[in-house]
């Protein structure tokens, strides 16, 4: 028993290998006094790392343990997913791909809205009456933003100026949100068109200074 | 040891053993700092370090049923889990990384633990249990604990014979438990 009390700090820290590491693992089974001297051992051992100073791990640690362990949750975000795919087919394909269109003007906004560099404007006429707001950053890319959607059998069609020449279409789109860009342009504005759009401005509805 | 919240360890443990997440995240939040140290220090690598940690945390949970606590602490058995892994990840590189001296503490994905209402009492006394050991003794215990060599390998970085390294581990680890104020051995052990 002495001998292999001899070997239990070489067990303790891994060292152990081959027919010592099987007989003192044997011997284990049976003797709690061994057991016992290990785990004092083992427990004077793992102090080693408390002369470490801790160090928080990155919160995506903390994530990671948690999706592994509740494989359940992915299971519900699927099965939501699912949910709504199969509540969408009901609806249409047209449906669907009014709510992906919807769904991506909403991923677009988010993706502005949260950048801390994006300066905003409303876009008005000349009575002051507000159609939306334009988002921009100082590099030249902006967002229009309308209120509401156009009306039935119109588009809205984007537009941008320079003092003393003719508007140049940006183009035309049927939802609430634009994304183009300001540069060269002393006015950017917009305007209510047919299907298609117009060579120029037909209804415009408001505009914004870009300086 | 760190075990100075409401509720004890143990009694973490059996909640994890019948599945209770929070219980792991009340775990997690003792000892994720210490065992992320520990696997920094072993591997040098800040990416393999949090995949251990995971690794670690994920086979806690898994083993937390097996746990006898009549075979030592849970932080023993933690660490023992995230030490093996680490140390299978060291044997199977080809050659060791040098070492990173400093961590850089200016990164906020490694800031001090302090969030975990440290107390460096342990660490001073750990620290100084250690620097009461002989120099060589201390060295020896360290690579052979943190860097997982080997006792040949520790026979050839300090040119030592076998024999000698091994009775010197052994003492070191003696030594430490008698400082840390567990039992006091003689010298010939």
């Amino acid at each position: 028993m002495k001998d292999l009390r001899e070997l239990l700090p070489d067990y303790a820290l891994g060292l152990l290998e081959g027919e010592e590491k099987a007989q003192l693992e044997q011997a284990l089974q049976s003797s709690p006094e061994l057991q016992a001297e290990l785990s004092e051992l083992r427990a004077v051992l793992y102090q080693l790392p408390e002369s470490l100073p801790p160090v928080a791990p990155p919160p995506r640690v903390w994530a990671q343990v948690q999706r592994r362990v509740s494989p359940r949750r992915d299971f519900l975000r699927w099965a939501a997913a699912a949910l709504i795919l199969l509540g969408l087919g009901g609806f249409g394909v047209e449906q669907y791909r009014r709510y992906q269109a919807l769904a991506e003007e909403q991923a677009k906004l988010a993706r502005w809205l949260s950048d801390p560099e994006v300066k905003w404007q409303l876009i008005r006429n000349d009575q002051g009456q507000t159609f939306g707001t334009m988002l921009w950053r100082e590099e030249g890319p902006c967002l229009m933003v309308l209120r509401e959607p156009p009306p039935r059998g119109k588009v809205y069609q984007a537009w941008g100026r320079k003092h003393g020449a003719p508007p140049v279409s940006l183009g035309v789109f049927t939802g609430r949100v634009f994304e183009t860009n300001y540069e060269g342009f002393d006015l950017m504005g917009v305007s209510l068109e047919p299907p298609g759009g117009s060579p120029s401005p037909t209804l415009p509805l408001g505009r914004v200074p870009t300086s | 040891m760190l075990n100075r919240g409401v509720e004890p360890d143990i009694a973490l443990m059996s909640r994890l053993a019948k599945g209770d997440e929070r219980a792991l995240e009340e775990l997690y939040r003792r000892y994720s700092p210490s065992l992320y140290a520990l696997l920094l220090r072993m591997l040098q690598s800040p990416e393999e370090a949090e995949e251990i940690l995971q690794d670690s945390f994920v086979q806690l949970y898994r083993e937390a049923a097996r746990y006898q606590p009549e075979r030592g602490g849970v932080a023993a058995f933690l660490f023992t889990i995230g030490r093996n892994f680490a140390l299978s990840r060291l044997r199977n590189r080809k050659a060791r990384p040098p070492k990173i001296d400093d961590l850089d503490l200016h990164n906020p994905e490694q800031e001090l633990g302090l969030w975990r209402e440290d107390d460096p009492t342990d660490r001073i006394l750990v620290r100084r249990a250690l620097g009461r050991l002989e120099p060589t003794d201390r060295k020896l215990l360290e690579e052979a604990f943190f860097d997982g060599y080997s006792h040949s390998e520790l026979a050839e970085r300090h040119n030592l014979p076998l024999g000698t390294v091994k009775t010197r581990l052994r003492r070191a680890l003696l030594k430490l438990r008698e400082y840390l104020g567990g039992k006091a051995v003689s010298e010939e052990a």
